[in-house]
């Protein structure tokens, strides 16, 4: 066994505690941001593959009224990134010679589509045979499994196409369907296509059970012509670009759908959440090699004689750098994969149990993992905490052999090469892990310039810690002495003792206070992000909810009579309809102008109120208006039923009508119920659920405006009492309660992270310990108590607690605006940055306590010296 | 004339500090033949260590020569001298300084592995060393389980398991009761009459020094030839009288 193997092995063997909370560092970190992005992936995926619908692509589009789009015009929008023109239709299939009692025909469902795109959507696989050809001399045609299989047609065979005959078609005209049938008879052409390809099960290839052939667009053009084809697009979605930014580039030329697996963990509050469980787990990544670079560090100093004997005894500098390397590639290894298991583990247990990066109280019914990412974040934490193996191996080159066998300072020689490799690791740490961090796990959606800047902000926070900690060590050394000083008149001897050994021992306490004050500042400023949300909840719910009362359980109610009913009692103002709903692409709720005009901009004159029942104008929500950059005078373009693209002017934004509580939805536009009935054919007169609000200028209690409308209701139906009625305040307060069960998540991080900053002191104080054994003998020789040993200890942690606590409150409080702004750029909520009141003394005396409570462990080793060994040994 | 095993001429090393120059040896010269068991005696601080220091390669002279087994190490790298001090010396400290994680086996094989050689191969012998040294029974405890007598046969197995010539000793008993300083010392003189090693002994110790068959006086960094005694059959009283002459 060679001699790296031995010492290595032995070190690894006999110092169990370094070993194991060395590993449990590296683990710790690799397990936090392993188990962040295992269980986003399988947030988005347990919820997405299910509801993705496997025939269709990203997007399908309709082009408004009056413009002819291409594939070409399309693909060069932002946000799109491939698209095809597209139909759908049934078709009938006749084989050109079927096989033995097979029948002569079969219906099929039928997709056309460009050719030459046909790849990018990835929405068929061929099976046998190729694709469709780009220009191909004659029509081809790719067969469904069912059809080769039923009607027992393969290869370069003929079969004949045809559409069916047309079924009677019917439009939303002005509130009516309409048939569009001309009477006459209808005589389909069939034509004749060559099988070039069989499809496989998947996508496209499943639906119809497999019934299905797919055609080059201008084929089945031909095929259909005489018909009306309703044109319509297929496009994928730029991943680099954000929904809104793609839904605002598409509102005013097209109507579009888009597959609900796309937009799953995209829309803007979701990707920001994404975003942040992500950067915990960057923050938490950093964190765990910065503990165990600093475990390493301290390793060395403990074992200087070692290596003065090993360089003594014959070893060259060579063999004792392997010695170091073997054992750091062991110790970060078991670490990383230790980490890998835990965080998949981690990831497995919290999807279970509804905890994901969607929120608390979501369960996805399957769970994937994405291996590769999961070992490229394993190799990484593996490699950096390896690296930081590198600084006791530069350190060695420089070890003062005599002075490391006397028993003195062996490394007073190399603390220069320390602060350059200090310099080049807090590099590393602040610049090269994040860089790499977020190539490997990107931000959610769009990286936006401004995004890049408040990025850069919070990684400047965090080098600035990490360079605090590495580079200065001695300003936190100083401000921690400085504290602990006065203690020394009510603690003579532990004061002094602890006093003195963070004086030694700058770097141990630097390191340990900003351990401590990473995870403060996080606590801090995730608690000052919470504030800052619940204050936009606060902000929506004075005008959306507030003074209204949500009624559902009627009995068919005529609209007009109910609203005329319940006007005529104390303090109610308006009336809402809720009934009346379409997506066309976002919500559209349609409602009565008249029952709303005593409040909001339909207030605001009689002009207004008119343009909204005669014209066809639209109510947008602040939230909607922001995210897709609408605006009072711009045209929204929504496809009525019917599939005609029609056009509505925004007259107002505002959040005073129109929310509901089912779906909680906070973007969404009001048209008049006239333009729902007429457009949409979607009639409203009669009602089920409405919602009243009460007048802002006679204050009532929720109490009192229930009272008044179950007064109400029970006189307008004495025979039906059981109707349902939620007041404002209680939509109000579910939504503040979301906001702090969501962000549980974010707790359960820094909790992790908590534990790592814990076991960073821990470390610290184990190893000076180790180191100071002889000196801790001699204390007890001379009658040190046990209580004045461990009491220096316990004295020396509560400081570091308190400066980590004040410095990680500074940090938190300097990042709430930044965190804030990052919202406001990711997820476009229009936050005040917000103080997180309570949470300040808390965090603080989590600090301290966290850091009292990982002095423990070493004060126990403390106790355990012996002392008459420790005296007798130099 | 054979080739000594240590040849010293001239060897000057000079401490620098305080913006002081301090000189702790002084045109030291000397010759060690092989085989032969060396003492140099002298007060604190008159630079015995610092020669040893010096004679192992761990050191450089600030001036002066040093020739090991014929390598000249005044004029070797870092790298060749290390090489050279593994292939040459066996050390034993005054400290011990057994690796405090390896067992008193893996501490004695330790020279073999830093070597490069298989260590299992060579448990024979280690545990027939261990026997000899009368720490056969605890070859599987850790250094902290063991007495100091203990500790320094465990030192002196590891400076000759791996069989180097030359065994450079740094007060090796100045930790010991008389009685195991007394087995060390036999050890050491067993060594080299048995093995042909040659020895080179630090000590205070007049009865330590009555095992060497020469006996240098080094009195502030400069070796006193004209007290220089040759044994064999040197006793208590010739090494005090020689002292007292030194003025030591």
């Amino acid at each position: 066994m060679g001699l790296a193997s031995i010492i290595a092995r032995r070190s690894i063997t006999r110092r169990l505690g370094r070993t194991l909370f060395s590993i449990l560092g590296v683990a710790l970190g690799v397990a936090t941001v392993v188990g962040v992005v295992t269980l986003d992936h399988a947030t988005i995926e347990g919820y997405a593959r299910p509801r993705q619908a496997q025939d269709r692509p990203d997007i399908e589009l309709t082009a408004a009224g009056g413009i002819v789009g291409t594939s070409e015009a399309l693909e060069n929008l932002e946000g799109i990134s491939a698209a095809s023109q597209f139909f759908q239709n049934e078709a009938t299939l006749e084989a050109a010679s079927p096989a033995d009692g097979r029948p002569a025909q079969v219906r099929a469902q039928l997709y056309a589509i460009e050719a030459r795109y046909a790849t990018s959507f990835a929405l068929f696989g061929v099976e046998q045979g190729a694709d469709l050809a780009v220009d191909a001399p004659e029509a081809q045609v790719l067969i469904g499994p069912a059809i080769a299989r039923e009607q027992g047609v393969g290869l370069g065979d003929i079969v004949h196409l045809s559409r069916p005959v047309r079924a009677s078609r019917k439009r939303c005209e002005d509130g009516v369907l309409v048939d569009l049938d001309t009477g006459e008879i209808d005589r389909p052409v069939p034509q004749a296509f060559r099988v070039v390809g069989i499809l496989t099960r998947e996508g496209v290839g499943r639906s119809a059970a497999g019934n299905v052939v797919v055609v080059d667009y201008p084929q089945g053009e031909a095929l259909y012509r005489g018909t009306s084809i309703q044109p319509r697009f297929w496009a994928v979605k730029d991943p680099t670009v954000d929904l809104e930014r793609l839904r605002r580039t598409l509102a005013s030329t097209y109507s579009y759908a888009l597959n609900k697996g796309v937009v799953i963990g995209q829309a803007a509050d979701e990707r920001a959440f994404r975003t942040g469980v992500r950067m915990l787990g960057l923050l938490a990544l950093v964190l765990g090699l910065y503990v165990i670079f600093h475990t390493l560090s301290m390793s060395l100093t403990e074992r200087v004689t070692e290596v003065g004997t090993l360089h003594a005894l014959g070893s060259t500098r060579g063999q004792i750098g392997r010695v170091f390397f073997v054992e750091a590639a062991a110790l970060s290894g078991a670490g990383a994969v230790v980490g890998a298991g835990l965080g998949v583990t981690l990831a497995y247990v919290s999807a279970k149990a509804g905890i994901t990066t969607l929120g608390v109280g979501k369960f996805v019914q399957t769970f994937h993992v994405p291996w590769g990412t999961v070992g490229l974040l394993t190799l990484v934490g593996f490699a950096v905490a390896l690296v930081g193996s590198v600084y006791p191996l530069v350190m060695i080159g420089g070890t003062n052999t005599l002075a490391a066998i006397r028993g003195e300072d062996a490394l007073k020689r190399t603390k220069k090469q320390s602060a350059k490799f200090h310099l080049m690791y807090a590099a590393l740490l602040a610049i090269l892990v994040p860089g790499l961090y977020l190539v490997l796990v990107p931000v959610v959606g769009e990286m936006t310039g401004e995004l890049v800047g408040v990025l850069l902000g919070l990684l400047g926070v965090l080098a600035v810690v990490i360079l605090l900690s590495l580079l200065l060590p001695v300003v936190l050394t100083a401000l921690c002495t400085a504290i602990s000083k006065p203690l020394s008149t009510l603690f003579p001897f532990a004061g002094r003792i602890a006093t003195r050994a963070m004086q030694d021992a700058p770097a141990r306490i630097g390191v340990s206070a900003c351990a401590i004050g990473l995870v403060a500042a996080g606590f801090v400023g995730l608690h000052g992000m919470t504030a800052s949300l619940r204050g936009e909840v606060e902000t929506w719910a004075a005008e959306a909810v507030d003074q209204k009362v949500w009624l559902q359980g009627l009995p068919p109610t005529k609209f007009d009579d109910l609203a005329a009913h319940l006007m005529g009692f104390p303090g109610i103002v308006g009336v809402e309809k809720g009934s009346a709903r379409q997506y066309a692409p976002f919500l559209i709720v349609g409602s009565n102008g008249p029952t709303m005009s005593a409040y909001g901009p339909l207030a605001e004159g009689a002009d207004m109120l008119e343009r909204f029942e005669t014209e066809r104008t639209i109510l947008l929500s602040r939230r909607l208006a922001r995210d897709l950059d609408y605006a009072i005078g711009d045209s929204v373009q929504m496809k009525a039923t019917g599939g005609a693209v029609i056009a509505f002017e925004v007259i107002g934004i505002t959040d005073a009508y129109g929310y509901w509580t089912h779906p909680d939805e906070r973007m969404y536009g009001l048209i008049s119920d006239r333009w729902m009935a007429k457009d949409f054919c979607i009639a409203s007169e009669v009602v089920t659920a409405a919602s009243v609000r009460f007048d802002r200028s006679r204050p009532m209690t929720a109490e009192g405006h229930l009272g008044v409308l179950r007064a109400a209701l029970e006189n307008l139906h004495p025979e039906t009492p059981s109707f349902q009625l939620r007041p404002g305040v209680g939509v109000r307060d579910y939504a503040l309660l979301d906001i702090g069960r969501d962000f549980i998540v974010f707790d359960l991080l820094l909790a992790l992270m908590a534990g790592l900053a814990a076991l960073g002191v821990l470390n610290g104080m184990l190893l000076a310990t180790l180191e100071r054994t002889r000196e801790l003998g001699v204390f007890k020789a001379l009658g040190a108590s046990r209580s004045q040993v461990g009491g220096a200890m316990f004295l020396e942690a509560i400081v570091v607690g308190v400066v980590g606590g004040g410095l990680g409150v500074v940090l938190g409080l300097l990042s709430t605006p930044v965190i804030v702004k990052a919202l406001d750029s990711i997820a476009g909520l229009d936050l005040q940055a917000t103080s997180p009141g309570l949470w300040i003394p808390l965090t603080f005396a989590g600090a301290v306590i966290v850091a009292a409570l990982s002095s423990l462990y070493p004060i126990w080793r403390a106790h355990t010296v012996n002392a008459v060994r420790a005296v007798r040994t130099k | 004339m054979t080739e000594a095993m240590l040849d010293v001429q001239d060897l000057y090393k000079i401490h620098g500090g305080s913006g002081e120059d301090h000189p702790v040896l002084r045109g030291v010269t000397f010759r060690v033949e092989p085989g032969e068991f060396v003492c140099i005696m002298g007060p604190s601080g008159s630079g015995k260590t610092t020669l040893l220091h010096l004679l192992s390669g761990l050191d450089e002279p600030s001036a002066g020569q040093v020739h090991l087994g014929g390598v000249d190490l005044t004029h070797a790298g870092e790298r060749r001298r290390t090489v050279v001090r593994r292939d040459q010396v066996g050390y034993v400290f005054q400290f011990f300084h057994l690796m405090p994680n390896l067992t008193v086996e893996e501490n004695i094989g330790l020279p073999l592995a830093i070597a490069g050689r298989s260590v299992k191969s060579q448990s024979g012998r280690i545990t027939e060393l261990a026997k000899t040294l009368g720490i056969e029974e605890r070859l599987g405890a850790l250094p902290h389980e063991l007495s100091g007598g203990e500790m320094q046969r465990a030192s002196i197995a590891r400076a000759l398991i791996g069989g180097q010539p030359l065994l450079l000793c740094d007060e090796p008993t100045g930790n010991l009761s008389q009685a195991a300083g007394r087995e060390v010392m036999e050890e050491l003189r067993r060594a080299c009459d048995d093995e042909g090693r040659t020895v080179v002994l630090v000590t205070h110790s007049p009865r330590d020094a009555t095992f060497a068959d020469r006996v240098l006086l080094l009195v502030d960094g400069e070796m006193r030839a004209e007290e220089e005694l040759r044994g064999p059959g040197l006793t208590e009283d010739d090494i005090h009288a020689a002292l007292n002459r030194a003025s030591i």
